[in-house]
Order: C-alpha cells, then structure tokens, then sequence
C-alpha cells in the first residue's frame, strides 16, 4: 500500500480546521481524566447523542481528542491526591503523590504533561506511518481465521482485564450469547428476541453501552459522598520555577519518554490489555533499567514520566486492531466502533482501501489533540484537581438522567431507555461480582460479526466443525487461545498452592519464626 | 501467622460466593432459552448460538464446580454479600431504578423536558439533597440544556409533552 501525500496534506489540513472542536474535547478530556471512576468511554457515552448528531469526522476529531486528554487528566489526581482519576494513573501514584508530599506537585505535574503528550505524539505519528503495513495483515484473514481472531481477542480481553479469568470469558461469552440475540442473516427468522420487535434487528449497542458502563458506574459511585474525601486534597500552588525544574527534568528524560511510550503503544496493540497494564510495565521497565533502582517509589521523576508516556502512548495502539481487523483493543474503542458503524463505516483492511480519510484522520486529530494539550494543559493544572469534589448526590443524577436520555438518541424507541437500565442492574451486578462489564460489551459487539464468519466457514464446511481448525494461521491463532486461557489459570493455581501452603506453616513462610 | 495472611484467610472464608452465581445463573438461563427457543430453526439459524451457547454453558458449569470445591472445603459461603445486604444506598439504588422505570413509562405523557426535570429532582432528593434553591437550579438547568441543545439546536425526535408543545413552536420550531 502505497503513500498518498496529497491525502496526507489534505488530512492534515482537515485536522487543522477541526481544532476548533479539539479544544472543548480536550478540555472536557482533562476535566474528565481528573474524576476518579470517569472514564473516556462513560463520557462518550453521555455524549453520544451528541457525536451521533455530529459529521462523521467531527466526531471522531471530538472523541480521539477527549479520549487522548482523560489519559493525561488521569494523572492530576493520582499526583495531588493520591487517588489515579483513571486506572492507567495508578502506576504515577507511586512516585507522583510522594514527589507532593515532598512539595513538587507543580513538578510531578510538569512531568506528567510533558511525558504524556510526547508518548502520545510519537506514538500517533508511529502509527500512521505503520498502519498501511498492520492494515495489510488483516487482508490475510479469512473467515476461518476471523473466527479464532475474534475468540482470541475476547478471552485476551477478559483473561487480562478480569482478576478472575474464568469469569471475564463467562462474561465475554455471556456477551456473544446476548450478540446472537435477533433475527439470523440468511432467513431472518428471529432468535430469542423475548416477542420484542424492537430487538429484531439484535440488541441496539448505544444502550448496551450506557447501562453497562455509565448507569452501572452512577450506582457504584452512590456510596460515596464525594468521589474523593475533602480532606485528601492537598492545596498545590503554582511556582513557574517548580514548572521550569519539571520542564528540565522533563528533557533530562526524553530518552525514557520515548521508550516507554511505544511500550505503551506495543501493549495497545493487544486487545484487552490496556493503560492500566501498559503503565505498570512501563515503570517496571524503567526501574529495572535505572542506575538508581532504589529510587523509585521515593518521588522520583522517571517514576512520574514511564507511566504517564506508556499510558498516553496506549491511546494510538488500542485503535489499530480497531482500524486493522475490526476488533477493538479496549472499551472506548468499543465506543468508538458503535460511532463508526453508526456512520456505516465498515471496519477491517478494506476501511484504508474505501475510506482512508476515516483511517488517517483518527491519527491525525489525535496528533492534534496532543499539541493542543501542550499549550492548554500547563496553566490549567492547579485548578484541575478541584473537580473531583462535585458531590456525587448531584453527579449521580446527573449522569442517570442524561444516559437515559441518551439511551433514546439512537433509535428513537423508548425501549431502548428500559433496555439501558436493564443493562445497568446487570452492568452493576457485574461490576460487584467482578464478572467483566468490557467484556460483556465487546461480546455484545462482535456477536453479530463473529456470527458472520462463523456461518460463512461453516457454510464452506457444510457444517462441519473441524473447517475452524483447517487453517494454519487458525491454529496458531486457536494455540494462543489456549495458551492466554491456561497462563492465568496455571498462575491462580500456583497462588492457591501458595496461599495453601501459608495455612499449613504460616511461619516459615511469612517470617514470623520463633526467635 | 502474619496479619496480611490471616487477613486473606478471613477474606477467603468469608466469601460470599452466592453472588458469585447470579451472572452465571442469568447467563445459563438466557442461553438455556435460546436454544430451546431456536430448536426448531434451520441450522444455519442455530448455529452460532448452539455453539456460543455449548462454550458458555461449559465455561459455567466449571465456575459451579469451582464454587461447589469451595463450599465444601469451607472457604465460603452461599451469601450474597453487598448485594444482599440491605443498607441505605441500597435502597437509594432501588428508589432510584423505581424513578427511572416511572420517568421511561411516562415520558410518552410528560415529554422528555418535564420528565427530565422530574426526574432529576426525585433523584437528588433520594440521594439526600434538601436546598431547595439547588434542586431547582440544577433541575431545571439540565432539562433546559437537553432542551436547547438536543431538542432545540439538533433536532431530536424526544417526546414532546405539554413544555415541547408550548415552547417549540413559541421559539421557531415545529414538535
């Protein structure tokens, strides 16, 4: 697949003339990063009436910008309260709220921006230059192989994200289950729609999403006052020389930025894993390779810049199996798709044969947004953390009414409001039980998509199963299935064999011998 | 023993693995439904859900296993732990999901800009606001927003009610 620098220079131009909506996504983005249980895709969701009603790229400009900006506002609160607004922040916790306790909130901040814009300009502008050669993968799977693509993503997404693997794949397939819901591709006939016209058409996506994440997320945060304690904020002032020392530290470590965020971007790549993950890695990574080892943990910059660069550089990863092969890499990926499909853009390889403008312009707007966050997000910082005091008696009811709401936006059908607070009671159930919320939804989306390619080999196989396991690059795809489903398991067993040997001789393994 | 560990111990007893079960329980059911509601179907209708299903309902019947092995040794029990536990945000949660089914059945009667307003009110009231000065500016504030921005400004097909009716038209639109 060949350059097109006329539509490179067109797109940039495009991008330019949409900063206009980049900044109020931004700006939201921060605001929402620094909310402790907010997340990009809660906010998207909320909004969705909105994107819907915007042009397609619009809204693409809009969400890649808002979701690129919660990353980054993540940090505020992990620096100044102790407390990560997103859990791609919680490994900056680590050297960021000691490096406040120390007096150098307005440094930790520096560094956080700084590294988080850089991680996510590199790893944008990688991507665009690599996405014709990952889009070209995607042309060398065929039904067969989508089949095992899409079950691997899934149980990756649930066998990582989950503390439980078994139940995230019971969700993740629980999810298919709820996907198959409608009336079947070839005859039409229904399949368990429960007499409800308004699911022949399959389970609407827009109120799957809001009950799963937002409504669900509404009713867990009802049992705090606020989302952070009052007493836990810590009064940051700003000094332009603690800006200019985290500007200097920021430079001493551009090496560990750059590095650390195609760790991030590496890590995007796979479905399921996510910043949380990344940003752990990262700051592994740079502890183990540090001089000074001992060092982190104490308020130490790079403890601040690995994290932060890895989970801004995860932004651009998680949307190339989105782009590449139709799978999203994570949940506000997924919300993303339910834009994109909205829209009738058809995912996959064919998307950067049919629609490049769409392909190239998520990278470029977020490119974008991440130099408009430069030049936003440094005087903005200190008033940042004062969000997270919205009482939450307000913020719940907030957030209920307008998903509802929102719930009705796509389709019109006050079905789809009871059908989102369906969701929400089982979104609410799941997040209590630790069964995966994302991994019920992506089930949800890739249902009809994996029934696609099911039917499509099983019909080249005239029913025949063993047509899933004709393929070498199936097989090798169905291993990793296997593999990615007994890893976490034989772990778990090794903890409980652990944990078991604790209760039977507690002392010799805790320390506590007899002096 | 150390504390972390008689900790975990505890935890681990005390689990409530009831809870556990709900999802799988759901799960079970629907897939139980849908094959026995599509067992008359061609097979190309079936077959996705026949093999999603088969998947799932092994997967669950591993997690009962898993949950039954536990019960037995005693490392908890069949309790419903936060879930069944009835404390005030318990109930401000069902109070709430009662408002939200009344706002969703009325909406057609009320419109979306009164319901809105409603239902926002009701909430902060559950949830323990009493100035009445805020419930009222945050209210109407919303409803107004939605409002002007969805009903107003893109358009949006909402349920009109008597607001809708009389100022739509009042501003230059049409319900």
């Amino acid at each position: 697949m060949g350059w097109d620098s006329a539509l490179l220079l067109s797109l940039a131009v495009d991008a330019v003339m949409l900063t206009w909506i980049v900044v109020p996504a931004v700006l939201l983005g921060i605001l929402v990063g620094a909310i402790p249980g907010f997340s990009a895709q809660n906010t998207l969701i909320i909004l969705l009436p909105l994107t819907l009603a915007m042009d397609i790229n619009m809204a693409l400009a809009f969400m890649v910008s808002l979701y690129c900006a919660t990353h980054l506002g993540g940090g505020i609160p992990a620096i100044l309260v102790n407390m990560p607004g997103t859990g791609g922040a919680a490994a900056t916790t680590l050297d960021g709220y000691q490096m406040t306790l120390k007096g150098k909130a307005q440094q930790a901040l520096v560094l956080c921006f700084v590294a988080s814009t850089i991680g996510g300009l590199v790893t944008s502008i990688a991507t665009v230059a690599l996405l014709p050669f990952l889009a070209q993968v995607g042309m060398y799977l065929r039904s067969v192989e989508m089949v095992a693509v899409m079950v691997f993503g899934l149980v990756l997404i649930a066998a990582i994200a989950a503390d439980d693997p078994l139940k995230g794949i019971i969700a993740g397939f629980f999810g298919l289950m709820i996907g198959a819901i409608g009336t079947d591709h070839i005859y039409g006939t229904p399949r368990a729609a429960f007499g409800f016209l308004e699911l022949y058409d399959g389970v609407p996506l827009v109120p799957a999403l809001i009950g799963l994440f937002a409504i669900s997320e509404a009713f867990s945060m009802m049992e705090r006052s606020t989302i952070v304690p009052r007493s836990a904020v810590v009064d940051s002032r700003a000094h332009w020389a603690d800006t200019l020392e985290g500007l200097r530290l920021s430079l001493k470590y551009w090496w560990l930025t750059i590095w650390t965020s195609f760790v991030g971007l590496l890590i995007g790549v796979v479905p399921g894993a996510g910043a949380s993950i990344a940003s752990f890695v990262a700051y592994q990574q740079a502890r183990m390779f540090s001089k000074t080892p001992d060092e982190f943990g104490k308020g130490f910059a790079p403890g601040v810049v690995a994290p932060e660069a890895a989970n801004n550089g995860v932004t651009s990863g998680t949307l190339v199996p989105l782009m590449a092969i139709g799978v999203p890499g994570g949940s506000t990926a997924a919300v993303m798709m339910v834009v994109l499909q909205y829209h009738g853009i058809v995912l996959g390889p064919r998307l950067f044969i049919e629609s490049p403008e769409i392909a190239y312009g998520i990278f470029f707007s977020m490119t974008l947004s991440y130099i408009v966050m430069l030049f936003t997000i440094l005087p903005l910082a200190r008033y940042m953390s004062q969000v997270v005091l919205i009482p939450t008696r307000i913020l719940v009811p907030l957030i209920l009414s307008l998903t509802i709401v929102g719930a009705f936006a796509n389709r019109e059908y006050v079905f789809d409001m009871g059908l989102a607070l369906v969701f929400g009671v089982i979104g609410y159930i799941a997040r209590k039980t630790n069964y995966h919320v994302t991994a019920i939804l992506i089930g949800i989306i890739l249902g009809p998509l994996f029934e696609q390619y099911l039917l499509r080999s099983l019909r080249i196989g005239q029913g025949d199963l063993t047509i899933l396991f004709s393929s070498t690059i199936g097989n090798v795809l169905w291993a990793f299935v296997v593999l990615s489903v007994l890893l976490p398991w034989l772990r778990s067993r090794q903890q409980e064999r652990h944990r078991r040997a604790e209760r039977e001789n507690p002392a010799a393994l805790t320390g506590d011998q007899p002096r | 023993m150390s504390q972390k560990v008689a900790q975990s111990l505890r935890q681990r007893r005390n689990a409530q693995l009831g809870a556990d079960l709900i999802i799988p329980v759901l799960a079970a059911g629907f897939t139980l439904y849908y094959l026995i509601s599509s067992s008359n179907l061609v097979w190309e209708a079936r077959a996705n859900g026949t093999v999603v299903g088969v998947v799932l309902l092994a997967l669950i019947a591993v997690q009962v296993a898993r949950i039954v092995l536990r019960l037995r040794n005693g490392t908890g029990s069949l309790g419903f732990g936060d879930l069944g536990r009835w404390t005030s945000a318990q109930g401000q949660r069902l109070a709430l999901i009662g408002v939200l089914i009344l706002f969703i059945v009325t909406i057609p009667w009320l419109g979306t800009t009164l319901g809105l307003f409603l239902v926002m009110l009701a909430a902060m009231w559950i949830l323990g606001l009493r100035e009445p000065a805020t419930l009222f500016a945050v209210a109407g504030g919303v409803a107004a927003a939605v409002f002007l921005v969805f009903i107003m400004l893109l358009g949006a097909r909402f349920p009109p009610g008597p607001v809708e009716r009389f100022l739509v038209p009042l501003l230059g639109g049409g319900v």
